[in-house]
């Protein structure tokens, strides 16, 4: 649904970066970031609040960007993949999906890492219930969520 | 475009207001989105004008007053399930937001927002019929309260005047010797939309139920309170068989549908057992204080 009249200034922090530009407004968040900012991390899976494939953090919290209104995330901050970790400099849950083989097709993989750096923010040394709790919001089709599960658990250890 | 413009407001006047100024326009609160944005998005509903509650500071409260604990109508499910307050006052609050969604639903969608959808499978909503739970409406010139059980008047229907908004909601905290408990039978344990939930309260004195409240979600066009199987139970002898029985009586109380998630006879079938496990958990609780 693109709106061109760019009536709307978006003002907030993403991924450390201030930015202030105009855009149109009355879409969500998921279609601001991917449209205006190109930022393609973050995926759209089934745009109905199943899936977690577009799991953004606003204010630090796992939200659903295709149910984000985009100006809600004004004057707050947005974190994405893009955020998380770069090529170089990868977060430990990046590293230990690779590592574990948490990947396959990669479709879900932004969102379920966005999942998981939520849970590792606010729990440092998570169970294996908490683990599965945590993803819980996000479904992955290809890996079975077991080396998914072992690479979040590797990373609390690196983090630890 | 799902909507034309946003506004953010900072306080229940200022939200009445910009709903007041706009008479001729479509306008619709949004407090976590997570029903409305999917109505948008599917044309489900129309909107011009969107007003953002959720960062009203007096509506994002859970707090306690002498024996009434009240909690605000953008108050999120991550926000009822890490309350201390619920934790002691209204466990089975805690017990059902745990269930609701996952983490992104948890940390979006909130108790007005359920209430206001009044969904018959809205996971708060029997937990609040058990609790007897009264609704606080605000307009620009009155406040009003109601037992949300007359507020909600059929399915999705509610009595919502123009120019009103849920501001919150509120129930007297649970006693010594009452226990609570929520529980829902879903096609998974997350992001499962119930189908049948049931919500108990018991409390027990001198070896006998002095209180129970029983309340049903996904049964009926809304929320239905048992009173077969309260009836049943008032006075009795707290057992496993006992509410088996209350299982079976509050089959006589609902009216299930055939849908997408379940047929009519598996709701029937699946409300004794859910009932009976209920109320068993509310018992065991009720030592324990919670």
């Amino acid at each position: 649904m693109i709106n061109n009249q760019k009536d709307v200034l978006m003002d907030l922090v993403i991924n450390n970066k201030h930015i202030s530009i105009r855009a149109g407004g009355g879409r969500c968040l998921l279609d601001f970031l991917r449209e205006d900012l190109s930022l393609m991390g973050t995926k759209e899976g089934c745009g109905e609040g199943e899936c977690g494939s577009c799991t953004v953090l606003l204010d630090g919290k796992a939200v659903l960007s295709c149910m984000t209104p985009m100006e809600r995330a004004i004057g707050r901050e947005v974190t994405t993949i893009e955020g998380v970790g770069r090529p170089g400099n990868l977060h430990p849950l990046q590293q230990a999906m690779m590592e574990e083989g948490g990947v396959q097709c990669g479709f879900c993989t932004p969102g379920m890492i966005m999942s998981g750096v939520e849970l590792l923010n606010r729990k440092s040394n998570p169970n294996r219930d908490e683990i599965v709790e945590g993803i819980s919001g996000n479904l992955c089709r290809c890996t079975g969520y077991r080396k998914i599960i072992t690479a979040i658990e590797r990373a609390a250890e690196k983090m630890s | 475009m799902m909507y034309k413009t946003y506004h953010v407001a900072q306080s229940i006047e200022e939200a009445l207001s910009l709903l007041l100024k706009s008479v001729d326009r479509k306008v619709r609160f949004i407090a976590g989105g997570t029903d409305l944005m999917l109505q948008l998005r599917e044309r489900i509903v129309e909107a011009d004008m969107l007003v953002d509650i959720s960062v009203i500071p007096e509506m994002k409260q859970i707090s306690q007053d002498g024996s009434k604990i009240s909690i605000g109508a953008v108050v999120s499910y991550s926000e009822m399930r890490q309350s201390d307050l619920l934790k002691k006052n209204g466990f089975l609050l805690v017990e059902a937001s745990k269930l609701i969604g996952a983490t992104q639903i948890q940390n979006m969608g909130t108790i007005g927002g359920n209430i206001g959808n009044a969904s018959p499978a809205g996971d708060i909503l029997p937990c609040l019929y058990a609790l007897d739970a009264e609704i606080a409406l605000q307009s620009a010139d009155k406040k009003r309260s109601m037992p949300l059980r007359r507020f909600i008047t059929g399915y999705r229907q509610l009595d919502l005047q123009p120019g009103e908004l849920i501001s919150g909601i509120s129930f007297e905290a649970l006693q010594p010797g009452m226990g609570s408990s929520f529980v829902k039978f879903g096609a998974r344990q997350a992001q499962a939309i119930s189908i049948v939930s049931v919500a108990a309260v018991l409390q027990v004195q001198a070896g006998k139920i002095s209180r129970v409240a029983i309340a049903l979600g996904s049964v009926a066009p809304t929320i239905v309170r048992s009173s077969s199987a309260e009836e049943l139970l008032l006075s009795e002898q707290p057992s496993p068989d006992l509410f088996e029985k209350a299982g079976e009586a509050a089959r006589d109380d609902i009216s299930p549908i055939d849908d997408i998630r379940g047929s009519a006879a598996f709701r029937r079938y699946i409300t004794q057992p859910l009932v009976s496990q209920a109320l068993e958990t509310a018992w065991r609780r009720t030592q324990k204080q919670i």
